[in-house]
């Protein structure tokens, strides 16, 4: 489904180059759940970002489902990102402007898909993710967690291959965060939906089937989910523990 | 549901947004198009002279008027594309093609524009009719000309409003450039904190640069001329880039420095909110730097500029005599029978005529040069710089009662009151003139002014206008064996101030200019000895015929024997009064619109970029009091410092201005200095009320 291989991106700041990834390489199989921690400056984010084609890389390759995204043309990418990446961001970016529902809607409306399809789409999605009485609300009569739910919902709207998801619970509460994640899985399990996830929330990712651990731009580790989400948190904080020196992130 | 759709959508439900954009285009396009449609309006047109003082001060306000209005507009289209950035940055993210996008939004933004720019012309039209029936009353007791739309009027303000939609398209074009697609989603929120720290040596430097700055532009080179009789020269004024970087460091250790000092509990207290502005730094600066510039801007334009630059235009009871002309006796001018009966065809009383002869005679006088390295002044004597006017002192008497006592060989010169000496002339000038019939010259002593402003040529009666009074018999020998074309004729008469005066005058000025012979036929500035001298090949610009309208003589007159008619003034001192006025409603309008819409816009973007922290505050425990405690004093940074340092800066330069010019502070010079306090404490109100206005919108999208 998605594969990077030996992807390296660096930033440059005057004279200074700082090297964010160093020589990144995994791959995540269709209808996995897959989380990335590690402590802050590890390059988390702009692997995500690197994947969502928001910002070139310069080194490496990225694979979704064999077609390498640094070749394609802006047209191109904007077409994959459109049909086979979903996002979700830690701050929502839904549109204030549109209701709950014209915001799921958009992904197909960019698309130019006729509407009636499009309306039971996203009425489905609506009543799966469990905000369809909020559809006529706008973004900002909404709690947070209901905004990130909205945010899924959009992401699946045109089934994609991949969807990307970064902090989604970031900016939410416990509860909101468990809906959330409940989300992401019911997304697994109803539309086999791949996921990619940048969380440092360690207990969202132990829902996850594997986390990828960064440091220093690299894979620190991967640690491999057996069913036991209480060990596999155990272990992810342990993991985390180590990386921070002995402190938990 | 379609891509438009949701974009008109969007448009409805951010209404606040387009509407402050819509706003300001509006009132941009409305200000320029009012001002371009009365300038060209007859109103305007046909009452001040091309290339006079006042069409001059009305070009360079336009100047700052434009630029004005293209920062405001700058700095809302800039407010305006970062919020649809957010909304462009999303749809990319989903996947919409830029292309599409940018089409979209450049669509939208051309006719939305072209509609607000419509409106703008619109109401434009309405204010400058408004402003012109004003004016109309204004000078209807000396002013015929009605205000009237034009085709040129409309086509400027369709010019300006092209451009304004040409320059938000680049913007546009620029914006939708950028490949980080998370840099244009983020870009409301972007952060610009100023790198430096900064000490206290920032601000000492600041004041060092602004004290320095000012003193090396403005008061230097006349401490340095008056000492040395040489010039700084022009580098001087670099100084002024000095005053600017002063303030410059100034705003930023405003900004920047936060230090505990001898005062650690302030510092805690202000923790936040100087955590929060630095963030910002860099473009709250900047904004800071523009707000102080454009007050400056404005209010020396408002108020020094046009009442300095009132040029040789005086009030009608300056002159002694309210109709004043001179010929050469080879013209074909009115006689005394002829003006009587003009006037009396116009209702006008002519008192006390009288007739009075001159004689034109070459004369000396020191020519002054500056030095080609520009640092001293060469002076010359040249035995024929010019033919002068002199009056035989018993002629002088008959003419102006006055009486002055002038022994063989001596001279006065006829001066205005407030007569003074420029580095070029001096009153004694003249050493020598020439007596035709003898073929030598007479030697000549200057023994001070007689003054008459009724009798001073071209306003400062120096140079090659200088007209001497002399001794009846040195007259006699000079006259001896002139032409007519050296023979002239002073004419002085008053009147009874009547409704038709204006008429009579501009009827009188056209037989005056019908009568002049060929002599006479010449530019203000002409002088036929430096013809002589430099040799006509070399002279050409100068030995072009006289400029002269005979309709309109208060239109584009250079004429060497201009005549003085008090009416003719007087219609064009209210004139330009009232043009005045009006310039500096508009330049006053201009520059607190975009002072107001630069610190407003700011203050909302200070706002938007503090939203998470406030919320962050908000967990830690800080009440809304608290909260709104800290947000006053972000937004009190826009609003305070630039507006003090703007205003200060502009009273202390147009004070150091006015004192330096002779060391004192005249009457008309404590008025410009009053009407710049006045004018200060005007555009202070005027920021408060912006702060409360820019206070209430954050608080409300914040709390």
């Amino acid at each position: 489904m998605l594969k990077v291989e030996h992807l390296y991106k660096s930033y440059r700041n005057g004279n200074n180059v700082y090297e964010v990834l160093k020589d990144v390489s995994f791959e995540v199989k269709q209808g996995e759940f897959v989380a990335v921690m590690g402590p802050s400056g590890s390059g988390k984010t702009t692997l995500l970002n690197c994947i969502s084609c928001f910002i070139p890389h310069d080194k490496g390759k990225i694979l979704l489902q064999n077609n390498e995204l640094s070749r394609l043309d802006e047209k191109q990418i904007a077409k994959v990102r459109n049909e086979n990446l979903g996002f979700v961001f830690q701050d929502f970016m839904l549109l204030d402007g549109l209701t709950v529902f014209e915001n799921v809607c958009v992904p197909k409306v960019i698309r130019k898909e006729v509407y009636g399809p499009m309306e039971k789409k996203a009425k489905n999605l609506l009543e799966l993710f469990g905000i369809h009485e909020i559809a006529d609300k706008y973004p900002a009569e909404i709690s947070g967690g209901q905004k990130q739910r909205t945010a899924v919902a959009r992401a699946l709207m045109n089934d994609p291959l991949l969807i990307l998801a970064d902090e989604p619970t970031g900016n939410l509460d416990s509860r909101s965060s468990e809906a959330v994640i409940s989300a992401f899985l019911e997304a697994q399990k109803t539309l086999n939906a791949t996921t990619f996830m940048v969380t440092h929330d360690s207990f969202s990712a132990s829902y996850c089937d594997r986390v990828i651990v960064m440091r220093d731009g690299n894979v620190y580790t991967e640690l491999v989910n057996n069913g036991d989400r209480k060990k596999f948190l155990e272990q992810l904080l342990d993991i985390l523990k180590n990386l921070n020196g002995g402190e938990q992130e | 549901m379609t891509l438009q759709m949701l974009w008109k959508k969007l448009r409805i439900k951010n209404k606040r947004d387009y509407k402050q954009f819509q706003f300001v285009i509006v009132f941009a396009e409305m200000l320029i198009s009012s001002y371009l449609m009365m300038t060209f309006s007859p109103l305007v047109q046909k009452a001040l002279p091309d290339g006079g003082d006042t069409r001059k001060i009305a070009s360079l306000i336009f100047g700052v008027a434009v630029a004005g209005c293209v920062v405001f507009v700058w700095y809302a289209a800039r407010l305006f594309l970062r919020y649809k950035s957010r909304e462009i940055g999303i749809f990319l993210a989903l996947g919409a093609e830029r292309s599409t996008l940018s089409k979209a939004l450049s669509a939208e933004l051309t006719k939305m524009i072209s509609l607000y720019v419509i409106e703008g012309i619109i109401f434009g039209a309405f204010l400058s009719m408004a402003v012109g029936k004003v004016m109309e009353l204004i000078t209807r007791s000396v002013n015929d000309h009605q205000f009237s739309f034009t085709v040129e009027g409309f086509l400027s303000s369709l010019l300006f409003g092209v451009a304004l939609v040409l320059m938000i398209l680049l913007m546009a074009y620029k914006a939708m450039k950028r490949t980080d697609i998370m840099e244009v989603i983020n870009e409301q929120r972007r952060q610009e904190p100023l790198k430096k720290s900064v000490t206290k040596g920032y601000l000492v430097s600041g004041f060092i640069c602004v004290v320095s700055g000012i003193f090396v532009a403005a008061i230097l080179p006349g401490i340095y001329l008056r000492m040395t009789y040489r010039y700084m020269g022009v580098w001087s004024n670099l100084f002024y880039l000095v005053a600017v970087f002063g303030v410059y460091r100034l705003l930023v250790y405003s900004i920047s420095s936060h230090q505990k000092g001898r005062n650690p509990q302030k510092y805690y207290n202000n923790l936040l909110y100087y955590g929060m502005m630095k963030f910002q730094g860099a473009s709250v600066v900047r904004n800071m730097l523009v707000i102080v510039l454009l007050i400056i801007a404005g209010m020396y334009a408002a108020t020094y500029i046009p009442l300095m630059t009132e040029g040789g235009i005086k009030a009608a009871s300056y002159y002694e005599d309210r109709y004043s002309w001179r010929y050469l006796q080879n013209g074909e001018m009115p006689a005394e029978d002829r003006i009587r009966e003009l006037a009396s065809e116009y209702g006008v009383e002519i008192r006390d005529y009288r007739e009075g002869e001159f004689i034109r005679v070459p004369g000396s006088a020191v020519n002054r040069d500056v030095t080609e390295d520009g640092s001293g002044i060469i002076e010359e004597f040249v035995e024929r710089n010019a033919e002068y006017d002199c009056i035989s002192v018993s002629e002088y008497a008959k003419l102006t009662e006055i009486t002055l006592d002038i022994p063989k060989g001596g001279y006065y010169l006829i001066q205005p009151e407030e007569a003074t000496e420029s580095f070029w002339d001096h009153f004694d000038d003249m050493s020598q003139l020439y007596s035709k019939k003898e073929d030598m010259y007479l030697s000549m002593k200057y023994l001070g002014n007689t003054v008459y402003n009724a009798l001073v040529l071209n306003y400062n009666g120096l140079g090659a206008n200088a007209r001497f009074v002399i001794n009846d018999m040195d007259y006699e020998a000079l006259k001896a064996g002139l032409k007519p074309d050296s023979l002239g004729t002073q004419v002085l008469f008053d009147s009874q101030e009547s409704d038709g005066e204006i008429a009579f005058a501009k009827t009188l000025f056209r037989e005056l200019v019908l009568g002049m012979s060929e002599e006479m036929n010449h530019l203000m500035a002409y002088n036929p000895m430096e013809e002589q001298r430099v040799g006509a090949e070399n002279y050409v610009d100068m030995s072009v015929l006289a400029v002269v309208d005979l309709e309109e003589p208060a239109k584009e007159t250079d004429w060497w024997y201009i005549p003085l008619l008090v009416p003719l003034i007087s219609q064009q001192t209210i004139l330009g009064s009232a043009i005045r006025l009006m310039l500096f409603i508009y330049v006053a309008a201009i520059c607190a619109a975009a002072v107001g819409i630069i610190g407003y816009s700011r203050s909302q973007s200070v706002g938007e970029s503090s939203r998470q922290v406030f919320e962050d505050i908000k967990r830690l425990g800080a009440d809304e009091a608290y909260r709104l405690w800290i947000l006053k004093k972000q937004i009190q940074k826009v609003y305070v410092l630039p507006t003090v340092l703007g205003i200060g800066l502009t009273i202390v330069y147009t004070m150091v201005i006015l004192i330096s010019n002779d060391g004192v502070l005249k009457s008309g010079e404590v008025m410009v200095a009053a009407l710049t306090v006045v004018i200060g404490l005007g555009i202070a109100l005027f920021q408060y009320v912006m702060y409360r206005k820019s206070l209430k919108t954050v608080k409300k999208f914040l709390f």
